[in-house]
């Protein structure tokens, strides 16, 4: 598990870890495709929760009202 | 102000909620500036004088965007809650994504537990500790996962991860890893000593940052009793301590006592453990508990929402052990004898999820009232029985 902290791409959050009924352990974060395939490379089972498309879509949403919020503030200084 | 609130934004909030509110509220400026120059500030709520001194931190992580938004709108209840004599209400929410129709329930904390609140603490809200992290994590979809501060990158490397601390591996409890524990907690534990970690890079020595400096600063001036630092995600309410598992029958086993250093394992079950008397783990885990049923109570009959509402009381140590966090380094101050310290019961909350829909780092507006209520709710309940 502390070896995750030093795969390029992968963000996780350590809180997260638990331990499972099978005694394996299971943490989640955010990965991106090459990071995914280092962990398959390393034998480490991923489930994919939410997918790169929906997720960039999500934080494009975000984005553009922090963009515009940015700006806004930006204009009144 | 709008859910995900910008570092202005925040600044603007805390100073508006001093001024509208001048009989209650006392805005401070912490002591220090951040690296790029930045601010920060808290507010103090105080109802009547010698109250118990409470403080809640958040956005010690940059890319967390949820806690320091969450933090400012209970400010904003609770004031208004109090003013009017009123409960402090918390809306219902539908889950409303595709596939779903969960409602949590309107929730309200009575106005007899309000006026308890304000009037019995002295209680310290700084929302955004790390500005500069935010800032940077809201600058652009590329840099949306820092998670540490801004301080320029030293000689050691020069690559964009190079910048940065790890905040909540900067305070000054068992900072220096690689002599507190054997070789086995060393490669262990939750931290590095490489400027260029992406994640947990523990600074150039023991609270050196000046984001964390403000943060024990408050902790340590106003001799906080109980304290909060929320974080996201994967709902969970941790006690002390994260460094090393709990133990209440040896003294002499504590992060004070030289005489291990290089010997404590960091692990579960090994031959070290961290010392905390019953009574104040007791209290820990009896508040933890409370904070962890209000939020199931208050999610109302669905037993979706309930299921969705359900946090782990559990201490700090999980998988492997944590170093130099701002809850852990607050719950040591007791232990202090400089002078000696009042009790202090300190918790990292970490709010939301990975799943669910829940956005993890970042939760999407749709789904952030589902996560604001959780804090409400836990930290409410953590406000009332510190006002006990």
């Amino acid at each position: 598990m502390r070896r995750l902290g030093e795969v390029a791409g992968l963000d996780f959050e350590r809180t997260s870890a638990r331990r499972l009924a099978d005694d394996r352990w299971q943490v989640s974060g955010y990965a991106s495709d090459e990071a995914l395939a280092t962990l398959g490379e390393r034998g480490l089972e991923v489930e994919a929760v939410v997918e790169s498309d929906e997720l960039a879509e999500q934080r494009s949403a975000m984005f553009t009202k922090l963009d515009a919020e940015h700006a806004r503030e930006a204009q009144a200084e | 102000m709008a859910y995900p609130a910008t570092v202005r934004a925040i600044e603007a909030e805390l100073a508006r909620l001093a001024a509208d509110h001048p009989d209650l509220c006392t805005r401070t400026v912490a002591p220090n500036r951040s690296h790029e120059g930045r601010s920060v500030s808290y507010v103090t709520v105080r109802g009547a004088e010698g109250g118990r001194p409470v403080l809640i931190t958040g956005g010690i992580h940059a890319r967390e965007w949820a806690p320091p938004d969450a933090l400012l709108s209970l400010l904003d209840r609770l004031l208004r809650a109090y003013e009017a004599g009123a409960d402090f209400v918390i809306a219902a929410f539908t889950d409303t994504a595709p596939a779903r129709d969960i409602v949590y329930a309107e929730a309200s904390i009575p106005a007899a537990d309000v006026k308890a609140i304000v009037e019995r603490l002295d209680l310290s809200v700084l929302a955004l500790a790390n500005p500069d992290g935010r800032a940077f994590s809201q600058s652009s979809a590329a840099n949306a996962m820092w998670r540490k501060n801004r301080r320029p990158a030293g000689g050691a490397g020069s690559g964009a991860a190079c910048t940065g601390v790890d905040l909540n591996r900067n305070f000054d409890l068992a900072w220096d890893f690689e002599r507190y524990y054997d070789d086995a907690g060393d490669v262990a534990v939750s931290a590095s000593n490489d400027p260029c970690d992406f994640q947990v890079y523990v600074g150039p020595s023991a609270a050196s940052e000046p984001e964390s400096q403000n943060v024990a600063s408050v902790l340590r001036e106003r001799r906080i009793e109980f304290y909060v630092d929320v974080h996201s995600f994967s709902r969970k309410i941790l006690h002390p301590w994260g460094m090393d598992d709990n133990q209440s029958r040896d003294p002499t086993q504590t992060f004070r006592n030289p005489a291990f250093d290089g010997r404590r394992d960091g692990g579960p079950g090994g031959r070290y453990g961290e010392f905390i008397p019953q009574d104040v783990l007791d209290q820990h885990v009896r508040i933890g508990t409370a904070m962890h049923d209000a939020m199931i109570d208050g999610a109302g009959s669905d037993p979706r929402a309930r299921a969705r509402s359900e946090y782990a009381v559990e201490p700090g140590l999980a998988l492997y052990p944590t170093t130099g966090t701002a809850s852990d380094f607050a719950a040591s101050l007791q232990f202090g004898d400089d002078p000696p310290a009042e009790r202090v019961i300190a918790y990292t909350l970490e709010i939301g999820n990975d799943s669910d829909g829940e956005g993890g780092f970042q939760p999407v507006p749709a789904i952030y009232p589902k996560i604001e209520r959780e804090a409400h709710l836990a930290l409410m309940a953590f406000l009332r029985e510190a006002a006990r």
